[in-house]
């Protein structure tokens, strides 16, 4: 039987997901998935004996605390720990430590400037006033502005409500939050360098921008959103890795009886009468249903599986311009032993915490200017986890595992296509600078996965290896993700939905896109909705 | 009873939105005076004196973007304003000497085809769309959020009222675009690398901004605003120099009773016990009693200076000293002893708008160096050649030669003492590629840069615009939230000029939008 | 200036720890900012009446002092806070609030005008950000000086008897909010008639190094005037009692606020004589204009409520049992017998004309129970003894 109610393309945590809720709400189910793995970019993976890499995304920070508890997933195994602070190593023999402690890390900001310390109370509370205003808004379909449909202008009025209930000055600071520089908001509250830089570390992470690009700003939120047992502001690993997410969102989906098939790669959506009924195989294989919903990106899914006759012209343009600009690496480093860091002494916390290399934004700005110019970052911007230290398990007794997030590297270089030699002078950049700020840290290597945005295309499916499955900028968000028109999850043929990061409210492992996508279809099929909304931070 | 009959009011600053305020406070029956710090009117646009016998204008060069309502209001054209020279076109040229034309809608030259043209016509109709949006609101004063006064109300109505019939899609790009950056629109539209950097050299030009920057589809759809003889976007020179638009600026103000006091510096606004004015000091120590003043000069230097931070909520002064005000333009006048040859240049056209900037990439380069307070060696320009149309601005076979270099930053690590020399002869090298033996034609040469331009018409920053025009110095937020009504903390004290919505350029709205202001408020 | 190993001691012990431990024979500590400081050294309720019948010595180095210096110095305080501060003169000490913008009060505090052109804000949260804010074109120079200065508040009906035994003439012609200097072993201290206690009381401010010497004196001495250590639990009793908000926990300091009407105005916590708008300009000005204009949305009230059973965190309702507020402090004052406490009221409670009723849980043998108290508005404080004002001071 070849029949399903709805089929999900993709075996992404956004997939998993939504195929999770609609087979909650009664309907039969199949994922696709043509790896033999599933969990998308959400993957541990052994690439070394005895070493576990989450060899994609690497920490749980903004995973939907509503859906892990409605899903049930700690039950299905995920077990999320949280870890916290962040380190940046100075050119000058320096730290500048993020710690957890609230006066410990006022003291360490006061080493730069006494009044950087003060003002830092400033800056988390207008920044956690944005993440309350949006946070409600990850688990809500984005209104069509132009719309005059009663759904859409109730939504309309929701957020204008919301938004009037900031005040005037909240108001003004929303507006110029998103649409300011992290370098230039930083500047209203800071004045050391060193603090600027660690701060809008992630202001650009995953994003084609310089801390310098007006409309950087808005993302410093990522850091004071992510939530872990409802701590706000912490961020967390998977136990055994991010494959541990992907896994307990399948055992949720197995749970209400949904199926999923791997080494299934889907290479046509089929249309007929202007209404999907069902998708085709590499293999030849045919599935059908009346509702096909895709995990993968706008372009791997328009570009690839419709046949373009049953497209309009309008959406195969939107797609043409849709914005990947894809911008980092990765690498996945098998370590014999616990790496020194002298700067920051022995038995220092902050070796649990994110660590970075780059003191200065005009360092990270430069980085960026690279990336333009089609190099990867001379000088780039490492987010360096250890792992292990939270949880051994990822490793043999006393062993490391190393993730070390790149930022930038274009998906093109200005000589080509990435080659087998390009991609070891990536590793080596990357390398050289971690071995810069500890002596024993190359010794340590026992194995390197090196991943160019080429290669995190070429093995997970994201065009030009975005993590977002599309930029996300003020062009590309909320009402305008993916395009105008297309953001409240439904494609262009009755019965296609989107339902990955190219979806509102984009990349992260945070399975909104999924649910969301979820609640729009069982509105559609006329069915209860299942899928929770935000709780009240109120 | 107080009538605006016996209100004073002083006006500090004789740009054109200066005069056009004054133009229509004294119309409306106030006794309207403006101070003006420089021994002749119009402020950024004026006419200098280059070297015996050649004049040039001393900032602005072409006339564009003036508003046609107050062209016709204050009868300019009766007031003496002619055009040497209207309806420009514009010339783009790039190192292979392939120069593309831009006439009004169309395009031709460096192997345009006939899909670009298309192309071209279907940008120039979406964009003038778009900016049609900015036009409605640049009409009015922008409202405050929040609030509960009606006009505020009716304000934020109509925003969203013209937002909303525009069209379903001119609606839908004005939301995708509004806040990103030329450099994506424009591969949305074109291929043809030397058309990107054409356009998107309007979006740059007198900014701190690279193509790739946000903010840029503000600062285009900004210049596509005003109009001229109806023609959006159309460029033109005034006969006898940039002034005599100033001039008949001026005379449209006395004719309705402004008094203009020239050389009359302005030291301090005077202030009574309750921080109320009381009138203005002049630098000379004379004092001038005033009901009310109006600011035409930039915010920062209104409350800074000549307020004082002491006299405002340390609030307000945060927020007047984060307006971002980073100049990042420079003048380069050059008096020629002949006319030079441009490469793939006709004779024909030579009188017309030149510029340099023959890809987006060129323009991403300059603004690199922009970012860290350096200067490439490249410098986009535009280029005008005055004296071809107005005979009295060189001696007879003899001509000026006006460019706007655009990413000369204000701040440079080295000090403009320094570098410029260096950008001086580095703009000299530039023109003698572009058009060779230039330099041996040249009288005299000179460059003024941002920090010139801060010193001699007491811009902060040396920013033309009065502050930089992004999303979040715009619309309610110019020049700082709660001030965008052209009102300001100090009782009686208003601001009319390019640091208030709608932001810079010569279209003279802020002018007449806060004499509007003050109509409403004052009588 | 930090090394940057600082993380191995997070927090701090102040200058008197070596014999605030030594009396600590309950080892009951809080965190107060950077600081170890003692919650209670042998019993609330005796550190609290060695404060109300003789002195308690309290430990309150941890209090954020600031200092501001400059020729602008006078102009600068009287722009930053709200009240007229030309009225506070060299030598004397006020009481103060401060604003942001929106006319929301940032933090509370106490001014000490120490001579020309120089003053100390001693508050709760640090204010390096916003007075460095406020002092863009004020020629002051404004540094914190929190670890350098060790504090003490000497406080009770025997304190000046004590300070006069331990040989600082005339500490008895002080008045309340007087400031005198001192000389203590070759060092310069401060002792100012002020405290938080209600009552007769001084505070002292020393440098680190005479800190120890200090306190030891001051016991040696006031060992036959009753002197007793006090802890935070002891000082919140005599707080309430004294009517004296504290910031965190009565009102919201808005630089911390995130949701929309959770701060408020002076005028909102009952503060308004410390609001002088006839001043052209100071931080707030405007918003609190536009406030007067438009009302006030909160109430500030001390209540005596009905019963024993204090109110604390208790809703209170009107009449008709309409929601009307929240008690933000509560207490039984074991001096005055009362159960007293202080609450935020809003609409649609009417002043003079709607009752106040408190929903109190209380918990008896571990079991819950709910009453529901009428409350009744007090406009003096519930401690406020003859002796706190009189001058000279009483000696024993």
């Amino acid at each position: 039987m070849n029949k399903y109610d709805a089929i999900v393309i993709g075996a992404g945590h956004n997939g998993l997901t939504n195929a999770a809720y609609l087979a909650k709400s009664g309907l039969k189910v199949l994922v696709l998935e043509k790896n033999e793995y599933i969990g998308g970019a959400a993957v541990s993976r052994e690439l070394h004996d005895g070493w576990t890499y989450s060899n994609c995304s690497y920490v749980c920070s903004l995973l939907r605390p509503e859906i892990y508890r409605d899903l049930n997933l700690q039950k299905h195994g995920l077990q999320v720990l949280a870890y916290g602070g962040s380190v940046s190593f100075t050119k000058d023999g320096d730290i500048f430590g993020a710690y957890s402690d609230q006066d410990l890390f006022r003291r360490e900001i006061g080493r730069f400037s006494k009044k950087d310390a003060d003002a830092y109370v400033r800056f988390t509370r207008d920044v956690s006033k944005q993440c309350r205003f949006i946070k409600p808004l990850l688990l809500r379909t984005p209104p069509d502005p132009t719309s005059f449909r009663p759904k859409d202008l109730e939504e309309l009025l929701y957020l204008f409500k919301r938004l009037y209930g900031l005040g005037e000055q909240t108001m003004y600071d929303t507006i110029r939050f998103y649409t300011m520089s992290a370098a230039e908001y930083l500047d209203e509250y800071f004045e050391s360098d060193v603090v600027k830089a660690a701060l809008s570390g992630s202001g650009i992470i995953g994003t084609a921008l310089g801390p310098y690009s007006p409309g950087t700003a808005y993302v410093l939120l990522h850091h004071y959103m992510g939530e872990v047992d409802g701590s706000i502001g912490s961020w967390g690993f998977a136990r055994g890795g991010m494959g541990a997410v992907s896994k307990s969102l399948a055992g949720a989906l197995q749970e209400y009886d949904g199926e999923i098939l791997t080494n299934a790669e889907v290479t046509q959506v089929q249309v007929k009468n202007g209404k999907t009924t069902g998708v085709v195989l590499a293999n030849g294989d045919e599935y059908h249903a009346k509702n096909v919903v895709s995990n993968l990106d706008v372009r791997r899914t328009y570009q690839d599986l419709f046949d373009p006759q049953d497209l309009n012209e309008k959406l195969i343009k939107q797609v043409d311009n849709y914005k990947f600009n894809g911008s980092s690496g990765k690498l996945n480093i098998a370590l014999d032993g616990l790496p020194e860091f002298p700067a920051m002494g022995k038995n220092n916390p902050l070796i649990y915490a994110d660590m970075h290399f780059i003191d200065s934004l005009e360092r990270m700005e430069r980085a960026y200017d690279d990336w333009k110019n089609g190099r990867w970052s001379q000088d780039p911007y490492c987010d360096v986890l250890l792992p292990t230290m939270t949880d051994p398990t990822m490793a043999p007794p006393g062993k490391h595992y190393m993730s070390v997030f790149v930022q930038y590297a274009p998906p093109k270089l200005a000589t080509g296509e990435w080659t087998d030699e390009d991609r070891e002078g990536f590793g080596k950049t990357v390398i050289d600078q971690i071995g810069e700020y500890s002596p024993n840290f190359k010794d340590l290597i026992v194995h390197a996965e090196i991943r160019t945005p080429q290669d995190i295309e070429d093995e997970v499916g994201l065009t030009e290896g975005n993590i977002f499955q599309g930029e996300l900028s003020m062009d590309q968000m909320f009402f305008n993700r993916p395009f105008p028109g297309y953001a409240q999850f439904r494609g262009p043929v009755k019965g296609f939905y989107m339902c990955g990061s190219s979806t509102h409210p984009g990349g992260g492992v945070m399975a909104a896109p999924g649910a969301n996508a979820a609640r729009e279809m069982l509105f559609d099929l006329k069915r209860k909705n299942i899928v929770p909304t935000a709780e009240n931070d109120d | 009873m107080m009538t605006r009959k016996n209100k004073n009011i002083a006006i500090i600053g004789g740009g054109h939105n200066g005069l056009i305020c004054g133009s229509y406070l004294a119309k409306a029956g106030f006794k309207v005076d403006l101070y003006e710090a420089r021994s002749d009117i119009g402020g950024m646009a004026s006419t200098r004196e280059l070297a015996d016998g050649y004049k040039v204008p001393g900032a602005a060069h072409l006339l564009h973007q003036i508003d046609s309502g107050i062209q016709k209001s204050l009868k300019l054209k009766q007031h003496g304003l002619s055009y040497a020279a209207s309806g420009l076109k514009t010339v783009s040229i790039n190192p292979k000497g392939n120069a593309l034309i831009f006439d009004d809608d169309n395009i031709s030259g460096d192997d345009i085809t006939l899909r670009e043209q298309d192309q071209y016509k279907e940008f120039k109709v979406n964009m003038k769309g778009l900016s049609g949006f900015f036009k409605k609101t640049y009409q009015s004063r922008p409202p405050r959020l929040g609030s509960e006064d009606r006009k505020d109300l009716t304000g934020l109505m109509s925003l969203g009222w013209n937002l909303r019939t525009m069209g379903k899609d001119s609606m839908r790009n004005m939301l995708k675009f509004i806040a990103v950056n030329i450099h994506d629109v424009l591969n949305e539209y074109f291929e043809h690398e030397h058309i990107k950097g054409s356009i998107a050299l309007d979006a740059l030009l007198g900014n701190r901004l690279g193509p790739r920057t946000n903010n840029s589809v503000i600062t285009y759809l900004h210049q596509l605003t005003g109009d001229l003889n109806g023609v959006q976007g159309s460029y033109a020179i005034p006969k006898g120099g940039m002034n005599s638009y100033t001039q008949a600026l001026q005379k449209a103000a006395e004719s309705a009773g402004v008094t203009v006091h020239l050389n009359s510096p302005i030291k301090q606004i005077d202030l009574d016990d309750e921080n109320k004015v009381k009138g203005l000091i002049l630098e000379n120590g004379e004092t001038v009693q005033a009901d009310i003043v109006v600011s035409g000069i930039d915010p920062r230097s209104t409350f800074m200076c000549l307020v004082g931070p002491k006299y405002l909520e340390p609030g307000v002064v945060h927020k007047i000293s984060n307006i971002r005000m980073r100049g990042n333009t420079s003048k380069l006048h050059l008096a020629l002893s002949g006319l030079p040859v441009f490469k793939g240049v006709e004779p024909d056209d030579l009188g017309h708008r030149i510029i340099n900037a023959p890809t987006m990439k060129y323009l991403e380069l300059a603004h690199d160096f922009t970012k860290y307070g350096q200067y490439s060696d490249e410098l986009p320009m535009e280029i005008i050649i005055p004296s071809i149309h107005d005979d009295t601005l060189a001696p007879k076979g003899r001509h000026v030669l006006s460019a706007i270099v655009n990413n000369t930053a204000y701040h440079l690590k080295d000090g403009w003492d320094d570098s410029k020399p260096k950008i001086l002869e580095n703009c000299l090298n530039q023109l003698e590629n572009m058009a060779p033996g230039i330099k041996k034609l040249i009288v005299h040469a000179e460059l003024l840069s941002p920090v010139d331009f801060e010193n001699e018409y007491g811009i902060t920053g040396g920013h033309w615009h009065h502050g930089e025009l992004t999303f979040d110095q715009f619309l309610m937020l110019r020049p700082i939230s709660g001030m965008a009504q052209y009102t300001s903390p100090i009782e009686s004290l208003y601001l009319c000029g390019a640091g208030s919505h709608p932001g810079g350029g010569l279209m003279g709205l802020a002018g007449r939008n806060a004499a509007n202001e003050i109509i409403s408020r004052e009588s | 200036m930090l090394q940057q190993d600082h993380y191995k001691q997070s927090v701090y012990k102040t200058p008197f720890h070596e014999r605030t431990s030594a009396l600590n024979i309950l080892n009951e500590w809080a965190r107060w900012k950077d600081y170890t400081v003692a919650t209670n050294y042998f019993a609330t309720d005796l550190e609290y009446f060695a404060v109300r019948n003789t002195t308690g010595v309290i430990d309150y180095t941890p209090m954020v002092k600031q200092k501001i210096t400059g020729p602008d110095a006078a102009e600068f305080v009287n722009r930053f806070f709200t009240r007229d501060m030309n009225k506070i003169s060299i030598g004397r000490v006020g009481y103060v609030v401060w604003c942001d913008e929106q006319g929301q009060v940032l933090d509370d505090g106490t001014v000490f005008h120490i001579r020309e052109n120089e003053y100390w804000l001693l508050c709760v949260e640090r204010q390096l950000d916003n007075l460095g804010i406020a002092a863009i074109g004020f020629d002051v120079k404004i540094e914190e000086i929190t670890d350098e200065v060790a504090c003490l508040g000497v406080q009770g009906p025997t304190s000046c008897s004590i300070l006069k035994a331990m040989g600082f003439e005339g500490i008895e012609h002080l008045k309340p909010f007087d400031i005198k200097h001192y000389d203590f072993q070759g060092q310069e201290i401060m002792i100012s008639r002020t405290g938080f206690s209600g009552d007769l009381g001084y505070e002292v401010c020393m440098v680190n190094e005479v800190a120890l010497n200090f306190w030891d004196d001051l016991f040696d001495k006031g060992e036959i005037y009753g002197i007793h250590p006090f802890g935070l639990d002891a000082l919140d009793l005599v707080r309430i009692e004294a009517g004296l908000l504290v910031p965190g926990q009565d009102f919201m300091v808005a630089e911390d606020a995130i949701r929309p009407g959770s701060t408020r105005s002076p005028f909102e916590l009952g503060l308004s004589w410390l609001v002088d708008l006839s001043k052209p300009v100071f931080n707030g000005r405007q918003a609190l204009l536009e406030e007067k204009k438009r009302g006030s949305r909160y109430t500030f009230v001390k209540l005596n409520v009905n019963g024993n059973k204090p109110a604390e965190g208790s809703y209170l309702y009107n009449q008709s049992g309409k929601k009307i507020g929240n008690v933000t402090s509560a207490m039984f004052s074991p001096s005055a017998k009362a159960n007293i406490a202080f609450a935020s009221l809003h609409d649609p409670w009417k002043k003079g004309k709607d009752k106040i009723v408190a929903e109190i849980y209380y918990q008896k043998d571990l079991e819950w129970n709910k009453v529901m108290e009428e409350a009744t508005i007090v406009t003096k404080p519930f401690f406020d003894p003859d002796r706190k004002r009189t001058t000279p001071a009483e000696l024993y």
